[in-house]
This record gives C-alpha cells, structure tokens and sequence, in this order.
C-alpha cells in the first residue's frame, strides 16, 4: 500500500506538471477554436480594463447588469448627458450566476440607488459556463468564490481556463486584457462600441424556438433582485431590443415576459417594439449599432423619466 | 456526482484512505463504511428516493431468509412471489405508469371511445433498474439453492447498495459479490494499478469519445429533417459509437473503483464491436443484463417451450429481447428496438448458428477478410438499429429511416462541427485499433505486460494529453442514468 501511494503521489506530481505544460503548449499551437480554454478567445467585452476600473471606481447613480446587451445596449455618455451617472458591469454571456458574483463584489463599491438589470432570456438558458470563464480570465486576482464557480461548472474548458489564468496571474502575466475584437472601443464606465461596418444586418431567416429557462439560473436571479431589494437598492428588469426576425423567432415570449413580470421586488420593461427597431438598427440579429443605442437608450431614458423611475436618483435637499 | 466530476474524486479520496486505513481491521465496520458511503453516493443525486433503496433491501433480506427456511415450497413459492411483486411493482410504478395509462387511452381512443385520463408526473429514482434486478437475482438464486441467504444485514444492504455499480450497473450477482463482501479485502498492488488503468480508460471513452459524440449527435439528431441521408448516417455512426463509449466507459470506471477497493464485479463489456454476428454482439454487449435476462427469463423460457421446436425458441427470444428492450425505459422505440434485435436471431436459430460450439469453431478458422466482413456487417446493423433507440418517438424514427434510405444518401455530407466531427473520428480510431490490440485482454488499457516503463507513462501521458486537449466542453450525464 506505501509502495502504491507514493507511486501515486510521483505520478500524481508528474501529471499536474504535464497538465501545465500541456495548456501552455496548446495556447501556443492550437487555433483558439480547438483550444480547450477560452483564455485567448476573441472576446468583446473588455471584461480586464472594466473590472480594473470598477476596482477604482466609486459611487454612481446606476449600475447596469447583464450580458452582451448590456454593455453594447447601455451608453454612459448618452446617460450623462440626461444627468445620470451609470457603470456598466456587463460581461460575456453573463448569466445570473456570474451577476451574482459581480453583485457581491462590487455592490458596496459602486452603491447605487438603482439597478437596471438586462434580462436577456439567451442568458438564462445557459449553464454559465462562456461567462465564467470570461471571469475567470479578467479576475484579478481569482479568488476562492471563482473556484467553486469552476467546480460546480464542472467543465474541461472551465478547469483550464481558471488554471491558466491563475498561472499566467501568478507568473504576473495576466494583467492585460484578452483578444479583443478590432472592431470594437472601449468607452469608460463600461460600456463597448462597435464601429460601424459599410455592411449593415439585412435580417435572416430563424427556425422558431422555445426559451428553456435553466431553473437554477432563474432562482439565482430571484436571489439577485431579492438581496438587491433588502438593501433598499431599487431594481428595474429591462428586456433590450433584439431584430424583429430573431424576436418572432421565440415561440414562448409571452410566457417568458409574464415571468419577468411576476418578480415582485422588480418592474419590467421590454423594449422590442419591432415598428421601432428595424434591421438596419441592428449590426447583428442580437445587438444594436450605434444608432440603434442611441435610439433605444433616448426611448429608455424617457420612458423611465415619464414612469418616475429616476426620481429616485435626485438628491434631497 | 458523476464518476467524472471533482466532487466525486474528493469524495473517494477521502473513502479510500478512510476505508483502507481506518476501517481495515474491522470487517463490519468497513462494510457499514461502504454502506454509508453507498447511502451518501445515491443521496448526493436525490435523497428522496434513498427511502426506497433502503426499503428494497430490507424488504428482499428479510424474503430470502424466509424463502430459504421455510420447507414447505408452496410456501417459498409464495415468498418469492411477494419479493417479485415488490421488485416488480415499484419497477412498475416508477418506470412504467405512465405508458401504460397513455398506451391505454391511446388504445380506447382509437377504438372511438372518449377518454380523459392524466398521467402523473413520477420522477425515476435514480438506478431502480439496475439495484431492482440485483435483489431479484438474490431471492431467484435462493429459491433455485443456488446461493444460501446473508444473515448479516449490513452485508445484504451493502449488495444491493455498492456504489461503485449502483447507478448504471453491472448488475451484480449475489454470488459474485455478497462473498466478497464477507471476507476480509486485502490490498493488492496489481489489482489496483489496473483499476486505475481501468478508470482512465473510462475516461478517455467517456469524455473524449461519448461527450463529443453527443455534441454532434444532439444536432443531427435534433434537426434530422434539415439534413441529407449521408449526415443522418453520419450521426448514425456517432450515435452508435457514444452509447458504446458512453456505457463502456462507465461500466470500466465502476471496475475500476471496485478494483481499488479489493472487490472484483461483473465485467459489462466484451468489445461488442468486434462481434461477428448478433448474438455474438449480445454475449459481449451489457452482458450483465443480457446474462440476468438469459438466465432468469430465457432460459426457463426455452426449456418450458421446447415442445414447440424452433419456434419455441423463436419465442423464447424474442421475448427476452423484448424484455431487454424495455428494461431500458416505458418507449414503444425501446421495444421495437428489443424485437428487431429478436428478430435478427431467427436466421442464427434457423441455420443453427447460434450456441453451437462446432459453428463457433467454424467462425474462429474463417479467414480474417471473412470475419472482418461479419464484424462490418454487424456493426451496420447494431447502427442503424440504434437510431430507435435514440428517437424520443417511433413517428420520429420512422421519419429518420425513411430519410435515410433516400438518394440523398450518395450525395456529400452536410455537417457542422466539422473539426471536432473529425477530431474525435481520430479519438474513436485510437480507442477501436486498442480495443483490436486488447481483444485478450480485461479491458483496453491493460498494458501491464508492457515491460518497460517509459513506453507504459508514454502511453498513460498520450491518454492524459488527449483528454485535457480533446475532452468535450459540455458535460453531458451517463446515457444509462436514464434507465
């Protein structure tokens, strides 16, 4: 039995040693599409230089959560110039799971007195695993809560990827952002622009589908909106337009919308108005252009304004 | 906590070295450990239905002791019949309620007459199948004197409850297991470098092969109606290939953990995909069920229908296949899968193939190029006999197979995941060419006759390559959790 443990142990030391050299060598030959990490991953969300922000920043009126919508949907500047000061904390394919995270973390830090929360049903579909792992990749320094995300993921990819950040982290080579696409900028406070392209969404054809709610996505967000209720933090579940194609697409909307509604401690809203938001309004079936942003966040704003949504937001005197 | 998840690891961890170094001087002691650990394992996935395990056994423990005492054989029959309705019922219940009630208001509905009737929503218990067979096989074995009932509780229930096999098999025998777990386990050196050999191999089947094939299965199967003939066969193959790895893969793990801990279970495959015709498949797929159904149906089966000749046994087997069938779940599919695996024995039976020691040997001197056609041929009809097996419905299969026998059969193959579809196609040649290597052997990582060292970590560093460079992103469950 001695001999056979400290076989294992040798072997044990050989193999994580092997491991390690095994994930370097493959982000170094494998294309990023066979790579079993999403470390080097094309990525749009900017996820190291918003987070490295987020760490210095300080109070603001708005904290906008969610996924891709969120942070190509909700532009600070046009925010600003109402008279309202956002972060937007949108990472990749975030799901509850990863806002919960981000919640915990950076709620004190930014102590806003209302939460616009992107509700994107792509996202709580998922088992969350694209979004940790931008977390993972972006997280600095990772901490113990990002692990038992990994574990309880429970995927290859997931492993790797928390491994090799943590290596890269502690060889200090971990802090710059990601591959990031070039089409994309950066805007402080959160927010990531996509240059306008001379090709513009024409639309296309998609197979209609259910929207399968992933059960413990969805009691992690009722957990979100409940925390962020007992800390008197108002929240508002803002459904982002999407291309009238795709948007006709989902079978089950309705019941989709019925659930958002029912949330007791938060309003919904949803914006896809498709006499509103057309194709050319959109870069993708998913995401608006700049002038789809600016459209939707004027739309937004009033809407919010009118239903006295940001009362809230004027200081007492 | 699947044998593959972290979770599962530390929990074994922390039963190995508390079973090997704790509780090793104390027999009971170390059997209740592995009772309770059992007891956790299955309470991990649903505590609910751990009322039933326990039940179950104490219900079939308390039978076998009064079916061995008791003289009077009218009596034992009556005992055994109250285990079998226990077994069955609960079987019954849980498994097939609902089809049974649906088929039936489908039936009275067809036959115009208006029927309201609901099916209630039953969650599976998790392994019913596979724990309800092993305390039928022990109260069958008693009756038969085959075996002579455990006094020892703890033993009994440990049977019935080994965690290693509890949630996807082998279905153990008593005979088998209820000895081991009465002596005392020593350590061995050997044994246990195997079974971790084993586990390995496991992986590398479950979550390099069976995890990306289900990647490219899911889709075609998902969306067959959009695809051409050659993608459906495309995923045919896959299929066939991801139940095999899948199942395989488990049961290599479940031996594998069993080694570790000294116990020696039921070997549940014998490279099936190297089997020269069907029944030879069947001798060498889950044999620990096609060997229970053999011998607890088949066989009194057959004896009772001789009378009849050949279509005695025609009926015998396709009653056992049927059985086989839907062992695997309440699906008109999975019964017509049973049946059309009956009906590929008839030509064995008719020319008298099958069993028959002197065609046995006949096969064995055929030339390689002949046995090669058999095993291709076979593999075909195992293939294309899956796709039942893997249509949520018969409508849906029925539509499959009538796009796949199409003209679009001869035209080039539409498919997406293309680098993984041929990535994995790599993985399944290394795992068939050393399964082919292994034939002899135990399992296909067996390689302990391998004298030197440095070739043996070569290949066990290959295998750990392989499976953090190729392993699927998503993880899917054990296909045989489900039944």
């Amino acid at each position: 039995m001695k001999f056979f443990l400290l076989k294992i142990l040798y072997i044990s030391i050989f193999f994580a040693a092997e491991y390690v050299v095994i994930l370097f060598i493959n982000v170094q030959i494998l294309p990023a599409s066979l790579q079993k990490l999403h470390y080097a991953r094309f990525r749009g969300d900017h996820l190291y230089t918003k987070l490295s922000e987020a760490d210095t920043a300080k109070k603001v009126d708005v904290l906008v959560l969610g996924a891709s919508h969120a942070y190509r949907g909700f532009d600070p500047r046009i925010f600003k110039k109402n008279g309202i000061n956002i972060f937007v904390l949108g990472s990749s394919s975030q799901t509850p799971i990863q806002t919960e995270y981000l919640v915990n973390k950076y709620i004190d830090k930014f102590k806003p007195k209302l939460v616009l929360y992107d509700v994107d049903y792509n996202n709580f579909e998922t088992d969350g695993l694209e979004s940790a792992e931008s977390l993972f990749s972006a997280a600095n320094p990772l901490d113990w809560q990002l692990l038992v995300m990994a574990i309880k993921l429970n995927s290859l990819d997931g492993y790797n990827t928390f491994t090799y950040s943590f290596l890269k982290a502690l060889a200090n080579r971990g802090a710059k952002e990601p591959r990031i696409f070039e089409s994309d900028e950066y805007i402080s406070n959160g927010f990531v622009q996509r240059r306008e392209s001379k090709s513009k969404y024409i639309g296309r054809y998609f197979n209609r589908r259910d929207i399968n709610i992933n059960k413990t996505q969805f009691q992690t967000f009722i957990s979100i909106c409940q925390k962020l209720a007992r800390r008197g933090v108002k929240t508002l579940l803002i459904q982002s337009p999407t291309s009238p194609g795709y948007y006709r697409s989902l079978k089950n909307i309705t019941t989709i919308d019925r659930m958002f509604s029912l949330v007791q401690t938060a309003k919904y809203y949803n914006f896809n108005d498709t006499t509103i938001f057309k194709n050319e309004l959109f870069y993708d079936q998913n995401h608006l252009n700049q002038q789809g942003v600016e459209l939707f966040d004027s739309i937004l704003i009033k809407q919010l304004k009118n239903d006295g949504e940001f009362d809230l937001l004027i200081p007492e005197n | 906590m699947t044998f593959n998840s972290i979770q599962f690891v530390l929990f074994f961890f922390v039963f190995f070295f508390t079973y090997w170094f704790v509780f090793n001087r104390r027999l009971k002691l170390q059997n209740l450990f592995v009772l309770l650990g059992s007891y956790l394992f299955y309470a991990w996935w649903d505590w609910h239905f751990l009322f039933l395990l326990i039940t179950s056994s104490a219900v079939n423990f308390i039978l076998g002791i009064y079916v061995d005492k008791t003289r009077n054989e009218r009596k034992r029959q009556l005992f055994l019949w109250v285990g079998v309705l226990q077994a069955l019922g609960c079987l019954f219940y849980f498994k097939y309620f609902n089809f049974f009630i649906a088929s039936f208001a489908d039936v009275l509905t067809r036959l115009n007459f208006n029927v309201n009737i609901h099916t209630v929503n039953i969650l599976l218990p998790i392994g019913i199948s596979f724990y309800t067979f092993k305390t039928l096989s022990y109260l069958f074995d008693i009756k038969r004197r085959k075996i002579e009932p455990t006094r020892d509780w703890v033993v009994f229930f440990s049977y019935v409850a080994f965690f290693p096999s509890l949630i996807s098999g082998p279905i153990d025998r008593p005979d088998l297991l209820i000895p081991q777990l009465k002596k005392k386990r020593v350590f061995s050196y050997v044994t246990a470098v195997d079974g971790l050999r084993q586990i390995l191999w496991g992986l590398f089947k479950k979550i390099v092969i069976a995890d990306n094939c289900a990647k490219i299965t899911d889709h075609i199967f998902n969306s067959y109606w959009s695809y051409p003939a050659s993608t459906l066969l495309i995923g045919a193959f896959y299929y066939t290939v991801q139940l095999y790895a899948d199942f395989s893969g488990y049961s290599d793990m479940a031996i594998g953990l069993a080694h570790l801990l000294g116990f020696n279970i039921t070997k549940n495959f014998n490279y099936p995909f190297f089997a020269q015709n069907i029944a030879d498949y069947w001798r060498r797929w889950h044999i620990s069920l096609t060997s229970w159904v053999t011998d607890y149906v088949f066989t009194p089966l057959s004896i009772t229908l001789r009378h009849l000749g050949k279509a005695g046994l025609v009926i015998a087997i396709l009653l056992n296949m049927i059985i086989v069938g839907i062992w695997h779940g309440a699906n008109w599919t999975f019964i017509i899968y049973g049946f059309l695996n009956g009906l590929y024995f008839i030509p064995l039976i008719l020319m008298r193939t099958i069993n028959n020691k002197k065609s046995t040997e006949k096969e064995e001197k055929k030339p390689v190029s002949s046995k090669s056609l058999n095993i291709v041929i076979t593999f075909i009809l195992m293939m294309l006999t899956n796709i039942i097996f893997r249509l949520e419905n018969v409508t849906k299969a029925f539509h499959y197979y009538l796009k796949l026998f199409s003209f679009s059969l001869f035209t080039i193959p539409v498919m997406q995941f293309k680098t993984e579809a041929l990535i994995t196609l790599i993985c399944i040649a290394i795992m068939f060419f050393v399964e082919w290597c292994h034939q002899e052997k135990e399992h296909g990582l067996q390689i302990g006759y391998i004298k030197l060292p440095i070739l043996r970590f070569g290949i066990y560093s290959g295998l750990i390559y392989i499976l953090f460079s190729f392993s699927s992103t998503e993880i899917h469950q054990f296909i045989y959790f489900h039944f």
